[in-house]
């Protein structure tokens, strides 16, 4: 008879019913007790004020999640999987436990590295990153980790109202803190739109990818609008910086770019 | 019969290895696209997603490059170079940075500073190539 999968809650928030996730919030989903502990010790030692709920496997995951709404997963591939098998039939149960996961929380995941670059559907989302097993693959996730817990601080609910999210009436130009997060938050998923687009319509040119005309023509669109909105967070950042300069006083620096050796 | 034995890795002069990149990057998404780009060019490629891995990883092993993201949590790209030069490793003179923030005060400041090669996010993937190959 199958065991069914235990949790053990080490310090969870009590109460009221699936409160709201907070940013010291983590479910630990691991298959091996010794990575367990070992990662909830790095975990604590450098976040002392991080409450973690741990599981080993997704049964007991979605029992947590029923009860809380955690700011970041931290999962192993071995508690995702839940199955043994060949390794098509273990995929889909990673992915399938890694879309379960993503819709309540993002979800930080060890694998090994083929594993990583098989798991496409995991990879394409945003809620969902990936560190490839190795000696220091627990700092890395972690690292991660801490990243995404960050995130939730500032980020909220999809239907919370813009005005929530940047309170932009109270927001002051020369606040260039704001325009650093934009960038960062538009550059990086537009390089992979961008990035991947292209690579795409590579390997078309190369003859190792066979695409129907309209598919194809649906592809340089994206790449055609992703480049079009290069160009408008470039220029918006341009005078972001310039009004922040003005008004703080400092007329003499131009905004732009510095010297771009390699940049074309 | 014993098995036939090729030239290993270190037989082979290093002007005629294929590169060797070590991507610093601490987006996947990113820092995979870099990856899959150089490896469609022959270059054989790392990927870390933070510079203390990085900082240990090149005193462990030989690079011809390093791409590295300047905003990482933790150690970031400037400070990642900044050990470099402190640990005297001539990597340091063999790194390329990649930001999605290039008119942000601080790193036009970093960049200007040391005249360092840099590809600006989102980037046309001929755009890196090149930076790459001007760079090896």
């Amino acid at each position: 008879m199958q065991q069914e999968p235990s949790y053990t809650e080490i310090s969870v928030a009590t109460g009221s019913k699936r409160p709201p996730g907070g940013r010291g919030e983590l479910v630990l989903l691991c298959g091996q007790e010794d990575f367990c502990s070992e990662a909830r010790s790095e975990l604590q030692r450098r976040r002392k004020d991080l409450r973690i709920a741990a599981a080993d496997g997704i049964t007991g995951a979605r029992r947590i999640l029923g009860e809380q709404a955690p700011a970041v997963i931290l999962a192993e591939e071995r508690a995702l999987a839940e199955v043994d098998g060949p390794w098509p039939a273990r995929r889909q149960a990673i992915e399938s436990g890694l879309l379960l996961l993503a819709g309540s929380a993002p979800v930080v995941w060890i694998g090994a590295a083929e594993q990583g670059a098989q798991v496409t559907l995991a990879a394409h989302s945003v809620a969902v990153d990936f560190v490839p097993r190795s000696a220091l693959c627990l700092p890395a996730a972690i690292t991660m980790v801490e990243r995404r817990l960050r995130g939730s601080a500032r980020s909220a609910p999809l239907d919370t109202p813009l005005g929530d999210v940047f309170p932009l009436g109270e927001l002051r130009v020369d606040d260039l803190g704001f325009g650093e997060v934009l960038r960062h938050e538009l550059n990086n998923p537009l390089t992979g739109i961008l990035g991947n687009a292209e690579l795409l319509l590579l390997e078309v040119r190369r003859g190792k990818l066979d695409l129907p005309p309209q598919t194809l023509k649906r592809l340089e669109t994206i790449t055609e609008l992703a480049v079009h909105m290069r160009e408008a967070v470039r220029q918006l950042s341009d005078r972001w910086e310039a009004a922040g300069r003005d008004l703080s006083g400092d007329k003499n620096k131009e905004a732009g770019q510095p010297h771009s050796p390699v940049r074309t | 019969m014993a098995p036939a034995v090729g030239p290993g890795e270190n037989d082979i002069p290093r002007e005629h290895r294929a590169p060797r990149v070590l991507v610093v990057e601490d987006e996947p998404t990113v820092g995979g696209l870099i990856a899959d780009v150089l490896r469609d060019e022959g270059m054989r490629v790392d990927v870390l997603c933070d510079g203390e891995s990085a900082l240990h990883r090149a005193e462990q092993e030989e690079y011809d490059l390093v791409i590295c993201d300047l905003k990482m949590p933790g150690m970031d790209g400037q400070k990642f170079f900044q050990s470099l030069g402190l640990r005297r490793n001539p990597l340091q003179g063999h790194v390329l940075f990649v930001t999605g923030d290039v008119v942000a005060p601080r790193t036009q400041e970093f960049l200007e500073r040391h005249r360092l090669p840099y590809v600006a996010k989102p980037f046309r993937v001929e755009e890196l190539s090149r930076a790459v190959r001007g760079m090896l």
